[in-house]
């Protein structure tokens, strides 16, 4: 049997999250394909429709990550992502998307080995989880 | 603490406009908002009136709820300095328009809030269909048996947001008029605020009587107000498990979309859905016609109008922590969708998560308004 490849959405901040990814690879590290790195400035500005948009559009997870907290260059954009994301597992939660497929995480700069274990955990884990829908073909 | 005073006319209506008259007979308001019966139709529709002797059409004990009134107020209020009005409002329209006051859509300095023990309402097509016609006639029999059942909302045609609506005796207003368990057909005013015990003091005589302290008066029927929600909180949890249940994943909430069309009517009939310009009114949304091309050929197929399910979802995001659960959104639904209890359903838990109370005090910050360093640090980290 095939095993299932999961589509993992990720939302990183320019600033940390991102450069870290750039260092993972700049430094050999390794992790799987199965993430889909989308840069934005800061995970203030990840509306919680992106996250409904890619779940909608068939991402089994989606990822959300930035500086830690006291490190985001705009103050405080990662703070109102949390209570964001709070809001979102529980609207999500509802409706049979796991906490555990939308993760927020704060990983800073020169975490390239950080950024590495995270998303071979999470395809790990969401591996495991399964697909999020096999018959979302008429949700849009 | 607060004065009560005591009304009583022929029916609880009289006793209703009675007081209307004497509050705007007095020159305190200019104007009070407030279902009105048409004489031509019979319809029942909010109006302000400022001429006295309209205010014998005044029926807000009606099951006609129509809209929710706090979008209305939110444009009579909207600027300074204006004149002095009031408005009658059911306790859930209170509640939207403390969301309102809380987000700048609406001001409270210069409008008197009355609100009133809440007997529930029909949805507007049973209303139309059953009730209007038979004039006030109805609304007479109606609240006479709502008395006498202690405001049991198991009868029929009540709408299923009022069955199970567990706040439906005002918390927050300036004068709010009981009459919860008034066999006698006596109607109970109370102050809530400053404003609304200064405007009692100056037009109470003739009228209505001063009846000594509020907690006294009220402390009668309390036992019974606390029996009928707690019915209203079991039915509520027995639907909620049902209808969660029934949504358990996002297919299945997909279907219990099926019939919807896209017309976001529950999204204009919401009083707390309050943005100028919906984003799914904007170009955001306005897709090329490749697009719509692209997506089908990757899935074989594609539902139009596309976006139902997101749409529904991004408006739980947007509005379920302030979710009054008035039920206009399934009022308006073409379709007949049960919006209403889902939407509560989820906005309950959002606001439980925050422990945030929609409508409770006009203090309390929207929870996406503000954020603290040291808070919910079980959302971040894999776990």
């Amino acid at each position: 049997m095939e095993t299932f490849e999961p589509t993992i959405i990720a939302f990183v901040c320019n600033w940390c999250t991102y450069t870290a990814a750039d260092l993972a690879g700049t430094s050999r590290q390794k992790y799987p394909k199965n993430v889909r790195l989308i840069k934005v400035m800061c995970t203030g500005m990840v509306d919680p429709k992106y996250v409904l948009k890619a779940f909608l559009q068939g991402a089994d997870a989606v990822l959300i990550s930035g500086c830690h907290p006291g490190d985001c260059h705009y103050i405080n954009g990662n703070y109102k992502a949390r209570r964001r994301t709070k809001l979102l597992h529980e609207i999500l939660s509802r409706f049979g998307i796991d906490k555990k497929r939308l993760r927020l995480t704060w990983i800073g700069a020169s975490d390239g080995i950080e950024f590495a274990a995270t998303i071979r955990k999470m395809v790990e884990e969401i591996r495991e989880a399964g697909p999020l829908q096999s018959d979302l073909k008429m949700v849009i | 603490m607060d004065k009560a005073y005591t009304l009583r006319k022929e029916n609880l209506l009289d006793s209703f406009r009675a007081f209307l008259k004497s509050l705007l007979g007095s020159g305190e308001v200019s104007g009070v908002l407030v279902p009105l019966r048409s004489v031509n139709n019979q319809a029942i529709m909010p109006a302000l009136v400022s001429d006295l002797s309209l205010l014998d059409q005044a029926d807000p004990l009606s099951p006609s709820f129509q809209l929710n009134g706090a979008k209305l107020v939110s444009r009579l209020t909207r600027r300074e300095g204006e004149e002095k009005i009031a408005a009658v409002l059911r306790p859930c329209e209170v509640r939207a328009f403390v969301e309102l006051v809380k987000i700048h859509q609406a001001r409270w300095d210069n409008i008197v809030i009355i609100s009133h023990d809440c007997a529930g309402a029909f949805s507007n097509r049973d209303f139309n269909q059953l009730a209007k016609d038979k004039g006030e006639g109805f609304t007479l029999e109606f609240i006479k048996k709502k008395i006498a059942d202690n405001f049991d909302m198991e009868s029929p045609n009540i709408s299923t947001a009022c069955q199970i609506c567990d706040k439906p005796f005002p918390e927050l207003s300036d004068i709010t008029l009981h009459y919860f368990g008034a066999e006698n057909q006596e109607l109970v005013i109370v102050s809530q605020s400053e404003k609304g015990a200064g405007i009692l003091g100056k037009i109470a005589g003739d009228t209505f009587k001063d009846a000594g302290s509020s907690s006294d008066i009220l402390q009668k029927t309390m036992d019974d107000k606390n029996i009928c929600i707690s019915k209203r909180k079991e039915k509520q949890k027995a639907i909620f498990e049902q209808l969660a249940a029934q949504t358990s994943s996002i297919a299945e909430l997909s279907n219990y979309f099926s019939s919807c069309v896209n017309c976001y009517n529950c999204r204009v009939a919401c009083p707390v859905c309050f943005c100028k310009e919906c984003v799914f009114n904007t170009d955001v949304v306005d897709y090329d016609p490749f697009q719509y091309s692209a997506w089908s050929k990757a899935r074989g197929v594609l539902k139009m109008p596309v976006d139902t399910v997101f749409f529904h979802m991004t408006r739980m995001i947007h509005m379920g922590l302030s979710c009054v659960g008035c039920g206009q959104c399934s009022n308006a639904c073409p379709n007949d969708i049960p919006i209403a209890e889902l939407f509560k359903m989820a906005g309950l838990q959002a606001q439980k998560a925050f422990d945030y109370v929609p409508g409770k005090d006009v203090a309390d910050a929207p929870p996406l308004s503000v954020f603290y360093e040291n808070e919910f640090k079980d959302v971040t980290g894999l776990h």
